[in-house]
């Protein structure tokens, strides 16, 4: 189950992020993962909600945009999506690929309230 | 209150990571990441790797990353050589601080290699750094030709793959073509290396290998 390291790192990382911010709680996360990260985002959500129980991310929303595995083809110069388990180029079949995105794992922001509002 | 942050899921596992390349790098160990499905034979190829690496005078520990037993620690205790086990019980995979934990019990200025056999899976050991010089993935064929595509990410990362159990080839319908084909689609300029572990086949090769790597680390200062 690779969803739960990721679902854990996160939840530990939002912890240390709500002490650094100030933050009482958690409204929302938003995440962005590339496909190739293989990351089934209902798993991921359901993982996220059961470790956050009783903690400042209880009631967090997960927002997760997942990115299509984009690359740059280095002989025709074009950008292309690949279709899954496909490593070339759909232009012209060359496999000297730039990597555009596919591979994230990322946190883009959270939304929260501070310690101080009332 | 919206806080930006754009920062990777893991980076805390990231920074350990880099900490232990680090030390590894003051002490020139080589370590390598051992990553398969469970059954590909990564045991076998640790037992067969050491005494071949003894006989060069290199210095060898193992870091054993089992969900439940230490059945694969006290095969490899036979030699000789320093074994630490991490249980994960349950954890499908190792993070760097579990391997910061075990380097307590090993004495860096006696080793030249670290192995790490990773917990039996193609998915998210390929997602966690340790610290490692290389990530060696190993396939056995048996498990399909299809592998290589499924897992992207884990053959994408690593230094080497090792198609193992080469042996069974005569009696499996592996398409070595379709292995090969996905290889270099997915990592062109991976090393490969075909072995039968059990058979003291492909060995050779896979030394050569290891002994490169140990020189390299010595020659980057
Ligand atoms: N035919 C054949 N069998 C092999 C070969 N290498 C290993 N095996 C067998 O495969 C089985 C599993 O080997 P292990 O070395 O325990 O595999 P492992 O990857 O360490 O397994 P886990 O630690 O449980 O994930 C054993 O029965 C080995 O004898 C090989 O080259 N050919
Ligand atoms: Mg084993
Ligand atoms: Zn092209
Ligand atoms: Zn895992």
């Amino acid at each position: 189950m690779h969803e739960l390291g990721v679902a854990q790192s996160l939840l530990d990382y939002l912890e240390k992020a709500a002490k650094e911010h100030h933050l009482k709680k958690i409204k929302s996360v938003t995440l962005k993962i590339g496909k190739m990260r293989q990351i089934v985002p209902e798993t991921l959500v359901f993982l996220f909600q059961t470790l956050a129980e009783g903690t400042i991310a209880e009631q967090a929303q997960l927002q997760i945009e997942l990115l299509p595995v984009r690359v740059h083809c280095l002989q025709c110069n074009q950008t292309a999506d690949l279709p899954p388990r496909k490593y070339s180029c759909p232009h012209c079949g060359n496999s000297s690929l730039e990597w555009v995105s596919g591979k994230e794992l990322i946190i883009d922001h959270i939304e929260g309230d501070p310690i101080d509002a009332n | 209150m919206q806080i930006k942050i754009m920062q990777n899921i893991l980076a805390a596992n990231e920074r350990k990571a880099n900490e232990l390349r680090s030390l590894l790098k003051e002490k020139k160990i080589l370590m390598v990441n051992l990553i398969s499905s469970p059954g590909s034979g990564k045991t076998t190829l640790l037992e067969k790797t050491i005494p071949l690496l003894q006989a060069k005078n290199y210095r060898v520990a193992v870091i054993e990353g089992d969900v439940e037993t230490d059945r694969d620690a006290q095969r490899l205790m036979a030699y000789g050589i320093p074994v630490i086990l991490i249980t994960t019980s349950g954890a499908c995979h190792l993070e760097s601080v579990s391997i910061e934990k075990a380097f307590e019990s090993l004495n860096l200025d006696e080793l030249d290699i670290i192995f790490v056999e990773n917990v039996g899976n193609l998915v998210c050991p390929a997602e966690f750094d340790i610290g490692e010089d290389a990530k060696v993935a190993l396939l056995s064929t048996p498990e399909g030709d299809d592998k290589v595509a499924k897992y992207p990410l884990l053959f994408q990362e690593a230094s080497l793959v090792i198609l193992n159990k080469v042996d069974l080839l005569a009696f499996i319908p592996f398409k070595e073509s379709y292995f090969e084909e996905d290889l270099k689609q997915i990592n062109p300029q991976v090393a490969v290396i075909k072995m039968a572990a059990q058979q003291d086949m492909g060995l050779e090769e896979w030394i050569d290998w290891l002994r490169e790597m140990v020189s390299r680390k010595h020659r980057t200062d």
